[in-house]
């Protein structure tokens, strides 16, 4: 294509961490980038904390929005893309937020799905990596990250994980620097979590985009004198970028490494799970792209032309055989009911044990969906344990909405019902007791790694007959 | 909840969809089954069981939802506000049985049980919690006062237990006259 032919036009990302803009005369195989500027406005942290877009937030992320517009129209770009990923997906008034960005910038949000963010954050991450026979490519968010596994420079596999640096910051991370007793629990729960993902496939090359791994990169280049060019980060790096956030506050990270202050507070979060990821995915180190979904837009813009989106959504593998999907879905089943007994013993809490007790259901509704993929023995054990577990979370889940809904009467009841209803109550809180040390000690003894063996051994077996 | 009776004739290299789709209609007839319960309130065991068929049916269009249709989402929403309203009868029944038992009621609902037109008897609270009620002196130590309280909470529950009835007897009616049952196995037949 002619450059003069070539389009210019701007792509915005309003992601969880930041909202980002490239605009870029546009090839279907490469970028000429005229301008690339981003804003920490954290639309993630009001949605972990009230699961919506605060006011506070939106009004940041208007203002960012309107200045990207101008900025846009400088560069004459003729067309100006938004999308918007998982904050803006998880945020209960997402609909409310577009309608308000129409409103008062005159842009179009695209709320766009998991799998399309994933494929336009590939399309960008890679358009200047050499071609690999097999390749990783993660997009760390703030929100989610997402991972993609390719052959031949196509996409075979990808998933969308719900951890992302803002997150597991709000969750795990909030000390200034976070203190060692965080950064284990945290350490903790991202191997429980890697663990029980299904990484079906292998590669020894991983490219990760996003604001942490960049800015990761970048302190690397200032505080270990590593020449600009260096676009790898080993886990000797990140290992020595962990000492380092783990003895300096947020503010002398900024001061120091000329980092913004708000990434600073979230880059301990990022370089916990960029150590992690590379440890599950059992490669040495990483190539950090500074490109990402915003570079993805465009291209695919310049490839598909207006029908873009549709394009990168409809790239759907052909349906999967019943056999296929009883792995997949019995094993995401499985690992995610395990992912919350450690919560359960931990704290104990109500939340946590109707969590549990609802993936426990969900466990067996498919095993239920899926008994014919599984050699019937083994079957028969991986449901009798299941059921074992979901009878235990369930004696203290009855008795838990049984008190709640004693708690929720009490006030309109007669003072002589009320005392009734206190006796009752202290039974039920007594009993209760007994059933939460019998759960616990038989979730001490429930071996989810025996479990899983059993279950992926009775789907082998199904199978090999 | 038992293990759903399995189903033959379905190959596993076959597409995900065909074989959700075999398995919804099976189970769609397994939930109709108890439709003959629906108008007898006293039916407790059937419209317990009738709850249990709901949420697997519910279930099923969940485990395969992205093999079906978009209009299975709504078909499994209904399905949900059917099992609220059975869930929210067997609540009624297990708080009236709990009642029941610290008050000593009459000698066969001490075990916590119900009976059922079918002849089956399933225990409405869990055997240990009965177990761990009768084993305290609980019952004895009620004051006058409580046991009134309780009795008169008893009373209460009937009512909730009658209005949750009557809340899902109007909603199956409802559901009947829309064809639910028709307009799901249409789903089924398209793509």
């Amino acid at each position: 294509m002619e450059k003069r032919a070539a389009p210019i036009c701007a792509a915005i990302d309003v992601g969880s961490n930041t909202i980002h803009i490239v605009v870029a005369r546009c090839f279907p195989e490469w970028l000429e980038i005229l301008a690339d500027e981003l804003e920490l406005v954290r639309i993630g942290e009001s949605v972990t904390a009230i699961g919506k877009i605060s006011l506070e937030k939106s009004r940041a992320a208007l203002q960012a929005l309107s200045k990207y517009r101008a900025l846009a129209e400088q560069h004459g770009a003729e067309h100006i893309f938004v999308v918007a990923t998982e904050a803006i997906r998880q945020a209960s008034n997402s609909a409310e937020f577009i309608a308000q960005v129409r409103a008062e910038t005159g842009l179009e949000v695209l709320l766009i799905s998991g799998e399309a963010e994933a494929a336009l954050t590939f399309f960008g991450a890679t358009y200047e990596a050499s071609a690999h026979e097999h390749l990783w490519v993660m997009d760390l968010g703030g929100g989610s990250l997402e991972l993609v596994f390719a052959r031949q420079m196509q996409i075979v596999w990808r998933t969308s994980v719900p951890i992302g640096s803002g997150w597991l910051h709000d969750h795990y991370l909030s000390g200034n620097p976070p203190t060692s007793d965080e950064r284990e629990t945290a350490e903790i729960f991202l191997q429980t979590y890697f663990r029980r993902t299904r990484i079906p496939h292998s590669a020894q090359a991983l490219i990760v985009t996003g604001g942490s791994a960049n800015s990761l990169l970048y302190l690397v280049q200032r505080a270990f004198h590593r020449p600009m060019e260096n676009k790898q980060l080993s886990q000797e790096d990140l290992a020595r970028c962990q000492n380092l956030l783990s003895a300096l506050s947020a503010e002398d990270i900024a001061d120091l490494y000329g980092q913004p202050q708000a990434r600073a507070r979230i880059l301990p979060a990022g370089a916990l799970i960029i150590q992690q990821v590379i440890k599950r995915l059992q490669v040495q180190e990483i190539m950090v792209s500074p490109h990402g979904i915003r570079e993805g837009v465009l291209l695919a813009y310049a490839r598909y032309g207006e029908s873009w989106l549709e394009k990168v959504s409809q790239e759907e593998q052909p349906e999967e055989s019943y056999a296929q999907t009883a792995h997949k879905v019995l094993l995401d089943r499985l690992y995610t009911m395990l992912t919350w007994s450690d919560e359960v013993l931990k704290h104990g809490d109500i939340e946590a044990i109707h969590k549990m007790r609802v993936a426990s259901r969900r466990l067996r509704a498919a095993l239920d969906a899926y008994q014919p993929c599984c050699d019937p023995r083994l079957f028969a054990k991986v449901y009798r344990k299941v059921k074992r577990t979901a009878d235990a979370l369930g004696e203290v889940r009855d008795t838990d909405v049984m008190l709640h809904y004693l708690f929720e009467q009490l006030d309109s009841l007669t003072e002589e019902e009320q005392e009734g209803i206190h006796r009752l109550v202290e039974y039920l809180k007594s009993y209760r007791q007994e059933k939460q040390e019998e759960l616990t000690v038989f979730l001490r003894n429930l071996d989810g790694e025996k479990l899983e063996r059993q279950l992926k051994a009775s789907l082998r077996e199904r199978m090999d007959r | 909840m038992a293990r759903a009776r399995p189903i033959s004739e379905l190959d596993l290299r076959a597409p995900t969809g065909r074989n959700a789709r075999i398995i919804l209609r099976e189970r769609l007839a397994d939930m109709y089954v108890y439709a003959r319960y629906v108008a007898d309130p006293t039916c407790i065991q059937e419209l317990h069981d009738l709850r249990i068929a709901v949420k697997r049916v519910r279930y099923t269009l969940e485990v395969f939802e992205e093999y079906l249709p978009e209009a299975s989402k709504d078909f499994a929403e209904e399905l949900g506000r059917l099992q609220d309203e059975l869930g929210a009868l067997h609540d009624s029944e297990v708080m009236l049985a709990l009642l029941r038992l610290l008050l000593h009621q009459e000698q066969g609902e001490i075990t916590g049980q119900d009976s059922s037109s079918s002849g089956k008897k399933k225990a409405l609270l869990p055997p240990d919690m009965v177990k761990s009620f009768l084993n305290t002196t609980h019952v004895a130590v009620l004051s006058e006062k409580e046991q009134a309280g309780l009795q008169s909470f008893l009373h209460r529950q009937e009512q909730r237990r009658e209005q949750a009835y009557t809340s899902f007897h109007r909603h199956w009616k409802k559901l009947e006259q829309r064809n639910f049952r028709e307009r799901l196995l249409a789903m089924l037949e398209s793509k």
